[in-house]
């Protein structure tokens, strides 16, 4: 019987200095999918679901850092992959626990799923939350342990503080394009054309308020646009959308170039827009003009500015189309889009409005000339043609991952 | 001599030209201008057969028409047209 417990004890003190080789799971972890997708859940391994698009650059980046961790967790992990932009099947089911975790049910991808935790998106921060979270499941929570996670890539800028270079690359992005977009002709004669017919008004106050109310639903009705155009991009957003996105911004970009070099020894100057969409808004314009009630007046032109935006939007849709699906391939969403896209529109309508100000306030239009009106043409055209090119070969560039 | 000259309240070009435009009147007083607007004296206009850039100044001798400007110009040769067809 001593004997027995001399092994017994002996067995005891074996284990106590038996240095922890086996990994055991939290009991925080619990398998949300494993039932719906038919996957064996094993006692001591993390179940990995990865929801990824073909061709998606943040996606294959969110690969190479599971396989990593695979081979750094010694197989306690178990990656399982489904490819959403091509397979239907898998897009329903994407979309399906997407509503489970109350996120809204687009396309957009990497969505990573372990345990009870969603994460949505890619970068160096959420690759840290994943391994933070496989090792909270493993048990592992010696986090203060930073060389093993991947240090974050943030740099402070004033007021906003701390921000990921995407973040504010995708800012500059926008206000380039919006910029760039904002120079666009079709616009402009409309803005001239309504301070030249503010000048015969005598009251300044009404003046100013008629002609920011145009710019301002201008504005707005660009960015529900624009919204809109990101709305639709979440749900179908594809490779195949991307390549077509890409091909129309080449066509776009060859257009202009084309235009460019047909007109470069043309005269510089106004060029006459179609007769009969003239005239149309003109008598618009006079309705307004002549409105003896305020409240008429600015009912018209706030559906002058729709109208024109409108058909406008068609003439300038290459640069918010393009932004929209540099948007969806970031995965911004949220407040974050709505931020950005404010910040495309402030760009876009900064040369209308400084024109109206400067005009209304001296009654002249100063320092105007039609010189750069080719070279905002060439630049454009460059510049969607880039856009395009990119999007169709080299898209991680356009996920601002330099 | 007599000048036409045709704009449109819309044009950038239009505004520009006629600045120097009226320096060239301080200039050259007794110049028989006639100012037209692309819009508002349409019937007018077409007898000019202006093409799709503004403005347009045109030089005529008799009814004739003898030179014309299109687009948006430098004050030099704005002078220089006058000086030469006035």
């Amino acid at each position: 019987m001593k004997k027995y417990i001399r092994i017994f004890l002996c067995l005891i003190i074996l284990c106590l200095f038996m240095p922890v080789t086996s990994m055991a799971l939290s009991s925080s972890y619990k398998d949300v999918l494993a039932d719906e997708l038919d996957i064996k859940v094993e006692e001591d391994k993390v179940n990995i679901y990865l929801f990824y698009g073909d061709g998606c650059p943040h996606c294959a980046s969110e690969k190479v850092l599971l396989n990593n961790l695979k081979e750094k967790y010694d197989g306690k992990i178990n990656i399982y992959l489904y490819e959403v932009w091509g397979d239907k099947d898998n897009t329903k089911l994407m979309h399906k626990f997407k509503e489970q975790f109350g996120v809204e049910a687009n396309n957009s991808v990497p969505f990573t799923i372990i345990g009870e935790k969603y994460f949505y998106g890619y970068s160096d921060s959420v690759g840290i939350k994943i391994e933070k979270q496989i090792r909270s499941y493993l048990e592992l929570d010696d986090i203060d342990d930073k060389d093993t996670l991947i240090e974050e890539d943030k740099i402070k800028i004033p007021i906003l503080g701390e921000i990921n270079p995407g973040e504010v690359t995708v800012g500059v992005v926008a206000m380039v394009l919006g910029f760039v977009d904002g120079f666009n002709p079709c616009a402009m004669w409309i803005l001239l054309f309504l301070i030249n017919m503010l000048f015969g008004m005598k009251d300044r106050k009404k003046m100013f308020l008629l002609g920011f109310t145009f710019l301002f639903t201008s504005a707005l009705f660009y960015f529900l646009s624009m919204l809109g155009i990101n709305i639709v991009l979440d749900f179908i957003s594809t490779n195949e959308l991307r390549s077509i996105i890409g091909l129309v911004a080449i066509g776009f970009g060859i257009y202009n170039l084309y235009i460019y070099f047909r007109d470069r020894k043309k005269e510089d100057g106004c060029q006459v827009v179609d007769e009969a969409k003239r005239k149309n808004i003109i008598d618009k314009m006079k309705k307004i003009k002549n409105a003896k009630n305020i409240f008429l007046a600015f009912g018209g032109i706030i559906l002058l500015a729709i109208s024109v935006n409108m058909v406008e939007l068609a003439c300038s849709a290459g640069f918010p189309t393009i932004f929209s699906e540099i948007l969806v391939q970031n995965n911004v969403t949220g407040i974050s889009r709505i931020i950005y896209l404010l910040i495309y529109v402030l760009f876009y309508m900064i040369d209308d409005m400084v024109v109206f100000t400067i005009s209304i306030s001296t009654l002249t239009i100063s320092g105007v000339t039609t010189k750069y009106n080719k070279l905002v043409k060439i630049v454009g055209g460059i510049l969607m043609l880039m856009m395009g090119l990119l999007l169709i070969f080299k898209p991680e560039w356009i996920m601002l991952n330099f | 001599m007599r000048i036409v000259k045709i704009n449109a309240v819309w044009c950038p070009a239009c505004i520009v030209s006629n600045k120097i435009w009226k320096n060239v009147l301080v200039d050259y007083p007794d110049l028989d201008i006639e100012e037209l607007d692309l819009d508002f004296d349409s019937d007018e206009v077409k007898k000019y057969n202006v093409g799709d850039i503004l403005p347009v100044v045109i030089f005529l001798n008799d009814e004739k028409e003898v030179f014309r400007l299109i687009g948006e110009k430098t004050k030099e040769e704005i002078y220089k047209a006058v000086e030469e067809y006035r």
